[in-house]
């Protein structure tokens, strides 16, 4: 799907910043994302077709107020996170709504502008107070521009569309013209005198490489170009319409002159973009995503089905900051211009100011090209750095979102496989451990299968025992407590992002100005303390209560040093991770973009390494439970 | 005992709920633009490699930079903030580009009126920006900052936006406390300090351009030496010591001060005897080395652009009117993330920028490897004589003596699009 993606036959709609992704961690994506869901599917139907030689009996009693509490807070804590995670993608699709533009004072953005002019006519006048070189002017006649770009090119001229009365001019004699001008260029470009908005990317190419550009009107050849081809060397033909509109045969006759190519696509956005990505030998732009070495692209966007605009501005193929011509539809910037954009997008490495800068001009009217779709290129072609793209996916998020999704369809297959393959698990563990796997990823899948795998049940009182070395049942308490914990501190650290984080300027000017700081101190307590005061409340205490047999207050007092231990020596490990990628390497994120799952679930899984010392002395001490 | 196809149920079911909320909380969708695309066509003519930024007074201009930057026509090209200065209080807008910076991303508005006043313009780019809110301070959405009346607060408040006041009664004490609140924000005083003088500010205005795009600490000194508010802020620097970069020539901050300063850090003078000539030497300016810590965590410095090579873009202003350059800092802080170079007060290209811009100016080699420069000209105060040989000095060299029409190695080069069809 990536390299598809890649290579412009799949167009993604509104997703494009998530292909914008290096290709590789793109592939490793899509095949993670594949077999977690593959996995997760076929051992869920295989467990359903076990047989069993009894059946198995409820390992707990019935529900009970603690239960409905555990339940309940797994439950919101679970749809905090996914919300969060869900709303990223529906972000990134529906881009959000604009702002009234009525205060604007016209079309110019960072990186994209728009050629003053409502008409053709009027393109054509900027063109000349844009490049104030000599004018050649060409009849109102997107051919005939096309035909003479390239002269005008050759000539240093600025080619002024729709100047002068001089439309009765035989397009013959242009084509003449400009053959003997160019005669010596290796390549020529054939088009079709219909639908020129086919012939016009091709156009840009001609007018850049300075070679001639000959229309052809009843699928004959023009006689021009037969003398030429006649009596020159041999050329090499491009011919830049479909074949709806120049046929095989035609090409076939033409073959007899020379070697022919078409480059031409029925997908007229498609079109626009094999002209802009190819190139033979020295003809062609060769802007090809795959192949970008921390070049500077300008691009001018026009929209095919007003042609005139495309071809007024034709002198920008050959003039200033330079480029080919690609199309878009009015409303919003087509899905393969968007994707193309996206995966050119410029990064830098070390400073912004470094470059490569990218750059597109827009030529038509709001009826043309709509301010959405000039705002919608000008976001694809900021400069953003390698690792963080911000607005994008970088390679760095798409791995944070891959190692998210094995926990997520992990979670989902530990929720259906613990009744069915671990009959004797009783209510919490069949809780906290898909939210465990959810949070800790295919960390929490390997916890879980050293957990359980292999493990001999013994039956005490009420509730069955799990036989486990201590480094096993170490291994289980952590994941008792940290993996409803870690979910909670996931999740209020992004309702605190969502909100905004707390800053206090209370201790500005002293030498504890950190202590109000969002990053330092901030962020530790918003993702600690509530954590622990939900954990104690709902979650520990009426799961102590639940399994001592004790009154709900007892639970929670008993819960409350458990909770603490564990959720600090958790959230160490998950703070010095997350603040070391953030402030050091970068993988800042806000709670809306790509790069936020990364450094959240990677610091998740630090703090779970972390919290193993102390629950394994807690379980040591009978603390805590570790045959869960 | 709950079937787990029941949990999985209520946390889909909540999870979606839960994501309605969030979209409905954006803001309603508003109408795009549909003017003329010639409408104002004189206040934003476009040249081959450049663009003019110009309005009918200094509120919009600063307007209009704000424009280009933030398009605001979906949910990710909205900034951060707004900063909101007073258009009378130079000393204090320079100081405060750096706030413009990441995490903040805001452009800078004015306020009129001795800082009474929230002008129309102003309030209409408020409304249109709708800024997303700082993440790491409460979401704030404004900034209002130096000594702004109370009122205008109220004002912004009143078009339901979230404020955040750094206040001081004069330039210097400004540049404490907004490095105070900086540090707070950051959890660290940046090491890297710009001096300027508060007599001389047109020195200044490539540090403000600089710190709109990188975010460093900047102090003054004034002609009786080092004031104490600019001492605090170098030993706070504790347990490093600063790296302090002063912008001005020995005519106006003299060795005295220097000597004073180097009491504090590293000292160095920023090259140039008049304002032009230092932004020039500032855009190729570049000093690397040691920064914070030896072991866990050190980051070097890397002051200065440093740019020797085609490929970059540059602001052009005229230094007469400050209000025309010191906004245009989101300039350099996105986009084009262009340096300032400044024109002689006439508004011609000073000799020292056209011999810099032949070191910048890129040959032809082939387009899909090729390097472009790109300027903003900002204001109306430079005429279109020097805007051409601006663009002239800016522009590949002409494609037509270009020789290289050959199609040598044509075989061989396959184009893997789908799309082709090769006959």
């Amino acid at each position: 799907m990536g390299y598809f993606a890649e290579n412009g036959s799949l167009a993604i709609p509104r997703l494009e910043p998530l292909f914008a992704a290096p290709y590789g961690s793109v592939t490793i994506f899509f095949i993670i994302f594949g077999a977690s869901l593959g996995g997760t599917i076929a051992s869920l139907i295989s467990a359903g077709q076990l047989h069993r030689v009894e059946e198995p009996r409820e390992s707990a009693t019935g529900l009970n107020t603690n239960k409905w509490f555990v339940w309940g807070i797994a439950v919101l804590t679970a749809a905090i996170i996914l919300s969060a995670a869900g709303y990223i993608w529906i972000l990134s699709a529906a881009y959000g709504n604009g702002s009234d533009q009525e205060s604007r004072i016209g079309y110019t953005m960072k990186n994209v502008q728009r050629i003053p002019g409502d008409t053709p006519d009027k393109v054509g006048n900027s063109m000349v107070e844009i490049y104030a070189t000599e004018p050649l002017e060409v009849p109102a006649d997107p051919i005939a521009a096309a035909v003479m770009a390239p002269v005008a090119a050759a000539r240093n001229q600025t080619l002024i569309y729709g100047a002068g009365g001089d439309d009765q001019r035989n397009l013959d004699a242009l084509v003449e013209e400009s053959i003997t001008l160019l005669g010596d260029s290796p390549a020529i470009v054939v088009v079709s005198a219909e639908e020129p908005a086919y012939a016009l990317p091709a156009a840009y190419t001609a007018a850049y490489f300075r070679a001639p550009v000959v229309p052809v009107e009843n699928g004959s050849i023009p006689q021009s170009l037969q003398n030429l081809l006649e009596n020159g060397e041999e050329k090499v033909i491009f011919v830049a319409s479909p074949e709806r509109l120049l046929s095989d045969e035609f090409l076939e006759e033409l073959e007899t002159f020379g070697d022919v190519n078409r480059v031409a696509d029925e997908n007229i956005y498609r079109h626009s973009l094999l002209w802009a990505r190819s190139r033979w030998g020295n003809f062609g732009w060769g802007m090809d995503e795959n192949l970008h070495f921390d070049a500077y692209y300008n691009f001018i966007l026009a929209n095919p089905e007003t042609p005139e605009f495309a071809a007024a501005a034709l002198p920008m193929a050959y003039q200033g900051n330079y480029g080919p011509l690609l199309y878009t539809e009015k409303e919003d910037l087509n899905d393969y211009v968007d994707q193309y954009l996206w995966r050119l997008s410029p990064d830098y490495f070390s400073f912004p100011s470094d470059g490569p800068f990218m750059n597109a001009r827009v030529v038509g009217n709001p009826d043309s090209v709509s301010y959405n779709a000039q705002a919608r290129a000008d976001l694809a072609l900021e400069v953003r750095e390698f690792k963080n793209q911000v607005a994008g996916a970088s390679g760095l998020a798409l791995l944070g979102w891959s190692w998210f999704f094995i926990g997520f369809f992990g979670a989902i297959w530990a929720l259906f496989i613990m009744p069915k393959r671990l009959p004797y698990s009783s209510f919490y563990p069949r809780i906290y451990w898909p939210m465990a796997i959810l949070v800790f990823g295919p960390l929490g899948i390997l916890a879980f299968l050293m957990t359980y795998h292999e493990r001999p049940v013994m039956s005490m009182g009420k509730m069955a025992k799990f036989m486990r070395p201590p480094w096993a049942k170490a291994l289980s308490a952590t994941i008792m407590s940290t993996g409803i914990g870690m979910g909670l501190m996931i999740a209020f650290m992004y309702l605190f992002q969502f909100s905004g984080l707390p800053l206090l300027r209370t201790f500005e000017f002293t030498s504890v100005y950190w202590l109000g700081a969002p990053m330092t101190t901030i962020m530790w307590l918003v993702m600690v303390v509530p954590a622990i005061i939900v954990s104690s409340l709902f979650y520990m205490g009426p799961m102590m209560a639940d399994m001592r047999e004790m009154k709900y207050w007892e639970g929670v007092k008993k819960a409350f040093p458990v909770v603490i231990l564990s959720m600090v020596s958790a959230s160490l490990g998950m703070f010095i991770t997350a603040w070391y990628v953030m402030n050091w390497r970068g993988w800042m994120s806000g709670e809306d973009l790509w790069l936020w799952i990364t450094p959240l679930w990677i610091s998740a899984s630090a703090g779970l390494l972390v919290a193993l010392i102390p629950n394994y002395f807690m379980v040591k001490a009978g603390w805590k439970e570790g045959e869960m | 005992m709950i079937k787990p196809l029941y949990t999985l149920f209520a946390v889909a079911a909540l999870a979606v709920i839960f994501i309605s909320g969030y979209v409905l909380l954006w803001e309603p969708q508003g109408e795009p633009l549909d003017i003329s695309t010639a409408q104002n066509e004189n206040l934003l003519e476009l040249t081959g490699s450049t663009a003019r930024l110009s309005a009918e007074d200094h509120i919009q201009t600063a307007t209009v930079y704000s424009q280009t930057i933030y398009a605001a026509a979906q949910d990710k090209d909205r900034p951060g903030a707004v900063v909101l200065v007073r258009d009378d209080d130079p000393a204090t807008a320079i100081a405060t580009t750096r706030l413009q910076h990441m995490p903040v991303n805001a452009p800078m508005l004015f306020v009129t009126g001795n800082g009474t006043v929230l002008p129309e313009e102003t309030r209409k780019e408020l409304e249109r920006l709708g800024p997303e809110g700082v993440m790491m301070d409460n979401n704030v959405q404004v900034y209002i900052v130096g000594d702004i009346d109370r009122s205008v607060v109220d004002e912004v408040e009143k078009l339901k936006l979230k404020t955040r006041t750094i206040r001081a009664s004069n330039p210097i004490e400004f540049t404490e406390v907004l490095d105070e609140y900086i540090a707070v924000l950051e959890s660290d005083h940046r090491q890297i300090v710009f001096v300027a003088s508060i007599d001389a500010l047109e020195y200044a205005y490539p540090a403000a351009s600089w710190n709109a795009h990188m975010g460093d600490g900047f102090a003054y000194v004034t002609p009786d030496g080092v004031p104490e508010e600019t001492r605090r802020i170098l030993e706070k620097r504790w347990p490093y010591y600063p790296y302090i970069y002063v912008f001005a020539p020995s005519s106006v901050v003299d060795n005295e001060t220097m000597a004073e300063l180097s009491q504090y850090g590293h000292v160095q003078r920023i090259p140039g005897s008049t304002p032009q000539e230092m932004a020039v030497r500032w855009a190729g300016y570049k000093d690397s080395g040691h920064m914070t810590s030896w072991l866990v965590g050190y980051k070097s410095r890397s002051v200065g652009w440093g740019y020797a090579e085609p490929g970059h873009n540059l602001l052009l202003a005229n230094p007469e009117d400050w209000r025309t350059v010191v906004p245009s800092g989101v300039l350099s802080h996105m986009g084009k993330h262009g340096f300032l170079i400044l024109t002689e007060p006439g508004g011609e290209l000073p000799d020292a920028a056209r011999s810099y811009l032949q070191v910048i100016k890129p040959e032809p080699t082939y387009p899909s490897q090729q390097v472009f420069n790109f300027a903003w000209v900002l204001g109306r105060d430079i005429n279109n004589e020097t805007v051409r040989e601006l663009d002239e000095l800016l522009r590949v060299s002409s494609p037509s003596t270009r020789n290289n029409n050959s199609l040598t190695g044509m075989e061989n080069e396959t184009d893997n699009s789908a799309g082709m069809v090769v006959i």
